[in-house]
């Protein structure tokens, strides 16, 4: 699959310009230049991205205890989201740039991030926490509507256009930090299995069991918040694959085994992005396809297959 | 029904076809040839003995035109489907900065009464009055205040027309204003574009002035044009940058690509159709661009900022070698003037391709990125 994405794309590459480029790079070579300049940062990000918000997901979803949670419920997608909106109205160059986006994006998700985390220490019950998420979310979503209302055309259409989602940003010497946080929060939800399995007889049983609730909401929410906040901060929102992927893995793997869940999420998630991606580069020629809106287009029909064929 | 209701409704039918008849006046619209328009493709204004005829089509639409009438004499007729525009004491809301360059070219920037964005107009003029609340700013042309209008009844709203009809428009019409689109910026040909100083001519009764712009801007532009034809040597430019995960070029039929040509230059998508943008992946560009001595419209001013933007943008060689123009140091006089100024735009483009060829070494709207 790898392999596959990265010979795709308006371009042709061949296995001799893989191979050349890694034998001898030669700077000035366009073919060379598109493998490891374009090519490779896209693959990675596109595995990096979607593992990443599945396991997010995935994390939410048992917290919660509710299948229909996902990454977006913290109100780190959206805080993202309003302080690149916020930036992109100064109008001022350097926060309209990739790189002033994605310092506004990850400090928005860290912030949001943190606001729950806080609110994780004082509130007891993992429904008001849910509530107080997708409360921060609404209110965070009407101050972007009010923003964009307020916004000039060319503001109005940097901002659409970074709520596409986007696996291209990322330059190669970007990588280490994404991949350094991605670890990370993998490391982190791997170390957290035990305790998710225990959640899933509920929070009384868990107790009983020795887990530490609040403690454990709050490693949990914090991991979400890193895993999230740097995919957000360089691809942009991308919706979708948080939600769905954590449940079509449960119903692939036919388990509540977290070190399983956790491996499955990896793996799908992160095939689920590239076969994505791989299409968007396929149609590129003719269509102009937002990563945001293909995950969608593709993934909501083939998880309704999967979940007609697993009932049928 | 009895002998009198029978005539009574015998007399309302005759009554109504009276008013019928009466209501519409056939005036023949004449089929004549002193079109004063010559590269327009969506303007047409026909001077005529009984008055004049303005035609303007909507670019995307194919059926949809706009048809207006100003009267010579004050007890001629209006044909059929015109609408008149009286042309005493004219006032305008304005929604486009090329507006009010063409009005001020026409000396007539006092019949402005309103206008939109404050922040991107460039008449100090305009931006004083706006100030001084002498002239309404109304934000944008999706949405005005309909009570700020009625304020100032102008004889017409002219707007950009992004959409197929003004967003108030029948709530106006029932109050006498006038609301006409101004596609100038659909334009492909850069003196097409100028020619729409006719319309705001024949708005306020410059006509004549604006023909004499025209005419001076349409000599300087064909001896210009004509001043680099023979040229052997044919620099290759790139046009556009990067949104989001596409790079936007000009399409091979558009505005930016006859200036190209008109300038002597071969545009890497010279030979692509259409008159908007093409949408390419960066690799495509990065191809497409190997050859490209020259990189016009990157966005940004600088150097520092084009990369910010685009960190990928360092692989394309007029980045490398610093041969990177843009209008950017001050975006608002390019736009608002370029339309009606298009020889300007042209000259400088060809001092950038062919500098040792051109005359002229200061630039109008472009420079090099810091």
């Amino acid at each position: 699959m790898m392999i596959v994405h990265v010979l795709s794309g308006q371009i042709s590459l061949n296995f001799s310009d893989i191979v050349s480029a890694f034998n001898t790079y030669d700077a000035t070579n366009t073919n060379h230049i598109i493998f490891f300049e374009f090519r490779i940062p896209r693959m990675t990000m596109s595995i990096l991205s979607g593992s990443a918000l599945a396991v997010s997901g995935m994390l939410m979803q048992t917290l919660f205890n509710n299948p229909l949670a996902g990454p977006y419920v913290l109100g780190i997608n959206s805080g993202a989201s309003l302080i690149v909106a916020l930036t992109l109205l100064t109008g001022i160059p350097f926060f309209t740039s990739d790189f002033g986006l994605i310092s506004g994006a990850l400090f928005g998700a860290l912030l949001f991030g943190s606001i729950i985390l806080y609110f994780s220490f004082y509130i007891r019950s993992n429904v008001s926490l849910l509530l107080i998420g997708l409360m921060i979310s609404s209110f965070v979503g009407a101050l972007i509507t009010t923003l964009e209302s307020m916004s000039a055309a060319e503001q109005l259409k940097s901002f659409t256009f970074w709520s596409f989602g986007s696996l291209q940003q990322t330059a190669l010497n970007q990588l280490p930090l994404i991949l350094f946080g991605c670890i990370v929060g993998f490391l982190g939800s791997f170390l957290l299995t035990k305790p998710l399995n225990a959640m899933l007889l509920g929070e009384t049983s868990a107790k009983s069991l020795g887990i530490h609730i609040r403690s454990f909401r709050i490693w949990v929410i914090a991991i979400t918040a890193i895993l999230t906040g740097t995919i957000t901060a360089f691809c942009g929102p991308i919706a979708f694959v948080g939600l769905a992927i954590p449940n079509l893995t449960r119903m692939l793997f036919q388990t509540q085994n977290h070190k399983y869940l956790l491996l499955g999420n990896l793996l799908i998630g992160g095939i689920f992005m590239l076969t994505c991606d791989t299409i968007i580069q396929l149609v590129e020629p003719y269509f102009v396809l937002p990563i945001n809106a293909f995950t969608s287009l593709f993934g909501a029909p083939f998880v309704v297959y999967i979940v007609l064929k697993k009932l049928i | 029904m009895d002998k009198v209701t029978r005539m009574n409704k015998v007399f309302h039918l005759f009554l109504i076809l009276f008013f019928a008849t009466a209501c519409s006046e056939n005036v023949q619209v004449p089929l004549s040839t002193k079109k004063t328009t010559n590269y327009a493709r969506f303007l047409t204004i026909r001077d005529e003995k009984n008055g004049v005829y303005i035609d303007i089509k909507h670019p995307d639409r194919k059926n949809k035109e706009y048809k207006f009438f100003i009267k010579k004499d004050s007890n001629g007729k209006v044909p059929n489907d015109y609408i008149e525009i009286k042309r005493n004491n004219p006032s305008f809301i304005v929604f486009s900065t090329t507006h009010i360059a063409m009005l001020g070219q026409l000396n007539q920037l006092k019949t402005i009464k309103g206008t939109c964005a404050s922040n991107l107009i460039y008449t100090k003029e305009i931006r004083k009055k706006i100030e001084d609340k002498a002239i309404i700013d109304f934000g944008n042309e999706s949405n005005p205040s309909l009570e700020k209008i009625i304020s100032i009844k102008p004889t017409a709203i002219i707007y950009s027309g992004f959409s197929a009809e003004f967003s108030k428009n029948k709530e106006l019409q029932k109050l006498g204003i006038i609301t006409i689109p101004n596609f100038d910026w659909k334009e492909s040909h850069p003196l097409g574009k100028a020619e729409w100083i006719l319309f705001f001519g024949y708005l306020t009764g410059t006509e004549d002035a604006a023909k004499k712009h025209l005419e001076i801007v349409q000599e300087e532009y064909n001896r210009l044009k004509k001043s680099v034809q023979g040229l052997s040597k044919r620099a290759v430019v790139l046009s556009g940058s990067k949104m989001g995960d596409f790079w936007y070029a000009p399409a091979g039929e558009s505005y930016m690509a006859q200036l190209f040509k008109d300038a002597g230059a071969n545009y890497i998508y010279k030979n692509t159709k259409g008159t908007g943008s093409l949408a390419y992946s960066q690799e495509k560009i990065l191809v497409d661009a190997k050859k490209a001595d020259f990189w016009i419209n990157p966005g940004s001013p600088s150097y520092e900022l084009v990369k910010l933007s685009n960190p990928k943008a360092s692989f394309l060689v007029p980045f490398r070698e610093k041969k990177v123009f843009c209008y950017t140091k001050d975006s608002n006089k390019y736009w608002e003037l370029s339309a009606i100024h298009p020889e300007w735009v042209l000259s400088d483009l060809i001092t950038i391709f062919h500098p040792s060829t051109s005359k002229k070494s200061n630039l109008y709207f472009y420079h090099t990125l810091d």
